[in-house]
């Protein structure tokens, strides 16, 4: 009875991999379907959904576990529970998380798994007396603060840095290309570094699949010879002319007079203007969706562990001394490929609706928040801890906006959204311990 | 149920601070269009009442982006700017619009009796056309503006703004010296022709020539912005 029992936790986590996807895929691929230049050049095509599901999957598999453990036992002492026991256990925290997913859309503050997982883990505690570990909750809790504080100064710092040595002070399309290389190496050797510490079987995948689309960014970056072209200093050129002509006395009034050449001439600035801003875009164009993949990476080293831990739990009951070697791999695997389906086939097209009716961001502050994103939540899983993508992303919207990138933006979410963690933690806890309370009621537990 | 917003749409408000500016303007430039038809109607006495339908119609498009932005202001968003800058810039472009719509409804409300001479034509019809010039530099310059906030105001856009602006102070200048003709020539006529139709005239002019001056407070602060 009981080996059945577990299909009830099995299909929890599977609606759950599936809402999560369609509700994080949406925010996080929301600033570049409402990029009409990303849009146009690659959102019609397949590549970005190819790096997505890739990337989701290379995470989830290769550095999912490390925050997989901590949730399968880093909250509570479960006391060798029985396979039933943990079947209820996982299927009420399960629920409760559907719940509150379901519902996310009706509550004015936005919704993390990670809050509401372990929220759930904390009323289980509560109810049985279990010994709740009290150290890494607080340290959970202080993550789960400083976490989008983080992503808000990577970000303000980066897109500074961005700004100020590729946006601002730039003298040619080609010394953007080679800072922008600068941002990527940085990038990918941290990536790198991270996936060498804990697999090396990650370590040679990600190696192999950072140098197919490194390479093929390279080609596409430096032998187009579209956007090569030393823009500013034709632009330079041209106001020095119309200054010489300005200053000659005799040709001044003519100058003057012929208001259609004029226009022209300013027609031709505009142009140039115009050319030169959408080639440094499409330089950033193309490293927005070079970066793509490890927003998912990060994504799916956080969100799979966070979906499928409580099964995993359950099958650990299950099978006890014949679990095979890398279960949790396998696990990890499986889920993810849920998860990054749902964010394909799902969030792509609630991302598509959403973004005729809202903020346009350029492609360099996509690529900065992706960048901040990305840094700040891969270190945090690297340590064990558990984080929201959408605080995180949020976090580093805000750090560029205080980096001037934004003429407006919403300061005070930063304050709603630790107002949010404290209302889902605290609904999870809630919610889970009234259940449990309930299905005790009713006589299931005794 | 009540359904909130998605936690992106919190965030940003649905147009940048710039578009909205822009939008305004592009209302303003819009109606600009209209005056020139709209004049040239009048000398060839032709009907202007479509004209001023069309003219009112952007008016009230501006006003609803004007409030839109004030509301979105108010919503404790941080913006780059400050928020009286922000307001007095639309106020001041709002103003614009303003002195277009009561310039075509003031040429509706009464035809000057007198007739007017080719000399007099002539120079309503260069202010009028220097003023459309201006607002057509000043859009260049808007574009420019908002090109150059995501750039940072580098070197090159800073004086390519510049020579815009200097173009519009050229402008304002000219306008004022035919704008001052024209009060000389319409008060040369007091005796000879109805006052009422001298000081409509002159009226008609001053709301014209009233547009340089705003667009010249409005490079002003767009220097302000591009300094800041």
């Amino acid at each position: 009875m009981a080996v059945y029992l577990i299909l009830i936790p099995f299909f929890l986590t599977i609606m759950i991999c599936i809402l999560n996807g369609a509700n994080d895929g949406t925010y996080l691929l929301l600033p570049l379907f409402s990029n009409e230049s990303f849009f146009n050049k690659y959102g019609k095509g397949k590549l970005f959904l190819i790096l997505t599901f890739i990337g989701e999957i290379i995470g989830a598999t290769f550095l999912g576990e490390i925050v997989l453990k901590k949730i399968q036992y880093g909250f509570i002492y479960l006391y060798n529970p029985g396979l039933l026991q943990i079947v209820i256990i996982s299927s009420v925290i399960l629920f409760v998380t559907l719940f509150i997913y379901l519902i996310s859309s009706f509550l004015p503050f936005p919704v993390s798994l990670s809050h509401t997982m372990i929220g759930g883990l904390i009323g289980t505690g509560l109810f049985f007396k279990y010994n709740i570990i009290i150290k890494n909750l607080i340290s959970t809790i202080v993550v789960w603060t400083i976490t989008p504080l983080v992503a808000l100064l990577i970000g303000l710092i980066v897109y500074k840095i961005v700004f100020t040595f590729s946006i601002k002070n730039f003298k040619s399309i080609r010394k953007i290309k080679n800072s922008v290389l600068l941002y990527l190496i940085a990038f990918n050797l941290l990536f790198l570094l991270i996936f060498f510490k804990k697999s090396r079987i990650g370590f040679i995948v990600i190696l192999i699949f950072y140098s197919i689309l490194t390479s093929f960014f390279l080609l596409k970056l430096f032998f187009d010879n579209n956007n090569s072209k030393l823009i500013t200093s034709v632009l330079k050129k041209r106001l020095k002319e119309d200054k010489n002509i300005f200053l000659d006395k005799s040709l001044k009034k003519d100058a003057f007079l012929d208001r259609s050449l004029k226009e022209k001439e300013k027609g031709k600035d505009e142009n140039i203007l115009k050319d030169e801003y959408d080639n440094v875009e499409k330089i950033f164009t193309d490293l927005s969706l070079l970066i793509l993949p490890d927003v998912f990476i990060a994504h799916g080293a956080n969100d799979v562990a966070n979906c499928s831990a409580l099964f995993s739990l359950v099958l650990f009951s299950l099978f006890k001394n014949r679990i095979p070697i890398n279960y949790n791999l396998y696990i990890l695997f499986i889920f993810s490929i849920i998860l990054s389906s749902s964010i394909i086939f799902l969030s792509t097209k609630k991302a598509k609706k959403l973004s005729c009716n809202i903020f346009t961001i350029e492609s360099s502050k996509i690529f900065v928040s992706y960048y901040s994103l990305a840094i700040s939540t891969i270190l945090f899983s690297f340590l064990g801890y558990r984080v929201s993508s959408i605080y995180t992303l949020t976090g580093s919207y805000i750090g560029i906006g205080y980096a001037k990138g934004f003429s407006i933006f919403n300061s005070r979410l930063l304050f709603t959204l630790l107002v949010s963690w404290i209302l889902t933690f605290g609904l999870s806890v809630l919610l889970t311990y009234s259940f449990y309370f309930f299905i005790k009621y009713i006589g299931i537990i005794l | 149920m009540k359904k909130y917003p998605f936690i992106f749409q919190k965030l940003f408000p649905e147009k940048d601070l710039l578009n909205y500016i822009s939008q305004h303007f592009e209302c303003i430039y819009q109606a600009s269009i209209i005056l020139e038809d709209l004049i040239i109607s009048y000398f060839n006495n032709d009907e202007i009442s479509r004209f001023i339908d069309q003219i009112s119609f952007y008016e009230r498009k501006a006003d609803s982006i004007k409030n839109e932005l004030r509301q979105t202001i108010r919503n404790s968003f941080k913006i780059s700017f400050t928020r009286e800058d922000i307001l007095q810039f639309i106020h001041i472009q709002d103003n614009i619009m303003d002195s277009i719509e009561d310039f075509a409804k003031l040429l509706f409300l009464n035809r000057i009796s007198f007739k007017i001479d080719k000399q007099i034509e002539n120079l309503l019809t260069d202010l009028s056309d220097l003023v459309i010039n201006s607002i057509k530099n000043y859009k260049q310059l808007i574009d420019n503006f908002i090109k150059g906030y995501n750039f940072g105001f580098a070197k090159p856009i800073f004086e390519l703004q510049q020579k815009n602006i200097e173009e519009l102070d050229d402008l304002e200048h000219k306008i004022d010296a035919i704008s001052l003709d024209l009060g000389k020539i319409a008060f040369s006529y007091k005796d000879k022709y109805n006052p009422v139709d001298i000081i409509h005239f002159n009226n008609l002019v001053i709301l014209l020539s009233k547009i340089p001056n705003s667009i010249s407070r409005l490079t002003d602060k767009i220097l302000d912005f591009m300094h800041h």
